[in-house]
């Protein structure tokens, strides 16, 4: 969904270095670009007797059985190149709330039935929620809760086709950054008053 | 069986629409509908949640067997649980490829997230009901 921006030194020492590949695959040295990317679609074939390039042939009769000649492509550079960007950060950070909000639900289950059991159950569980690290790994929850929501939000807008460009996304994600953690503040502030 | 040889689409994925996931869009269209769905029930489970700090057994049981509460906190709960399923699904599919390791943690999120929402819903049925 976002667009990373490569360094254009880091891009340029990726380029620069050699290119081992078995000989029936050796002419995609000439296609190892910045539009890396779009290379899986198809495949050159070149053979050792011409010095042409060869004839592209489709990705279906490629042989990608692992161990096979044509399997050992390249592929495009990942964590090694691409420098890292607040929006990289939070698609990750997304997906990291996520699956703790995923595991947080146990706790919210354990809570719901101690309640519905009875009060000695009741007691501790309540007893392990107002603990020092009940309360941390609520603080936690309540920060994943929102920055996800948060999160969510920002990718509804996105798939309504606005905060693409350039100063919007990075607005977008600051505002889910700094909303998350103004929202898990406020409620846990409001929650000290009540009590 | 005439196959154009440029094309990357076999015959009969022509005509089911599928491609070799062999599944559409279903599940990024889950989660898109879940997430509108529980931003007002969030922020109303939020405000649920902020009602019951600092009451006891008999507090917390009068507040979730209301109406109301109880309504939000199931509509919350299936909301979220259908929409954890999906998202692990796909969090799965990104990371883990064995074939065998797949299979088992498909059915591992399938059976945590029933479970899960199982036992919450039981409970706040129990508490509005007995």
């Amino acid at each position: 969904m976002t667009f990373c921006r490569v360094d254009r030194q880091s891009a340029q020492a990726f380029l620069e270095q050699p290119v081992i590949l078995p000989p029936r695959v050796r002419h995609m040295s000439n296609f190892r670009t910045e539009s890396t990317l779009l290379c899986g679609i198809v495949w050159i074939s070149g053979s050792r007797s011409n010095s042409k390039q060869g004839e592209f042939k489709p990705m279906a009769e490629v042989d990608l059985r692992p161990g096979s000649a044509e399997s050992r492509r390249p592929l495009s550079p990942h964590l090694q190149i691409y420098r890292p960007m607040l929006t990289m950060m939070m698609s990750i950070a997304h997906r990291i709330t996520g699956a703790a909000l995923y595991v947080g639900t146990l706790l919210l289950a354990w809570f719901l039935i101690a309640a519905a059991t009875g009060p000695d159950a009741f007691a501790i569980a309540a007893g392990f929620l107002n603990s020092i690290i009940g309360k941390l790994i609520l603080f936690g929850f309540t920060w994943a809760l929102f920055h996800h929501l948060l999160g969510g939000i920002r990718h509804i807008i996105w798939d309504a086709g606005y905060g693409f460009t350039h100063p919007e996304r990075e607005y977008l994600a600051q505002a889910t950054l700094i909303g998350g953690i103004v929202l898990t503040l406020l409620a846990w502030i409001i929650a000290y008053i009540v009590f | 069986m005439a196959r154009d040889p440029a094309s990357l689409q076999t015959a009969a994925s022509k005509v089911r629409f599928l491609g070799t996931a062999r599944s559409g869009t279903q599940d990024t269209w889950h989660l898109r509908v879940t997430s509108i769905a529980l931003v007002p029930l969030t922020i109303a489970f939020v405000w649920l949640v902020l009602s019951l700090v600092g009451k006891d057994y008999a507090g917390v049981r009068a507040t979730l067997g209301q109406p109301f509460p109880a309504l939000l906190m199931l509509l919350f709960i299936l909301t979220g649980v259908s929409h954890m399923k999906v998202g692990m699904q796909a969090i799965i599919d990104d990371y883990v490829h064995d074939t065998h390791l797949k299979d088992w943690s498909m059915m591992a999120n399938l059976f945590f997230s029933v479970c899960v929402g199982l036992a919450c819903v039981y409970a706040v049925l129990k508490i509005s009901f007995i």
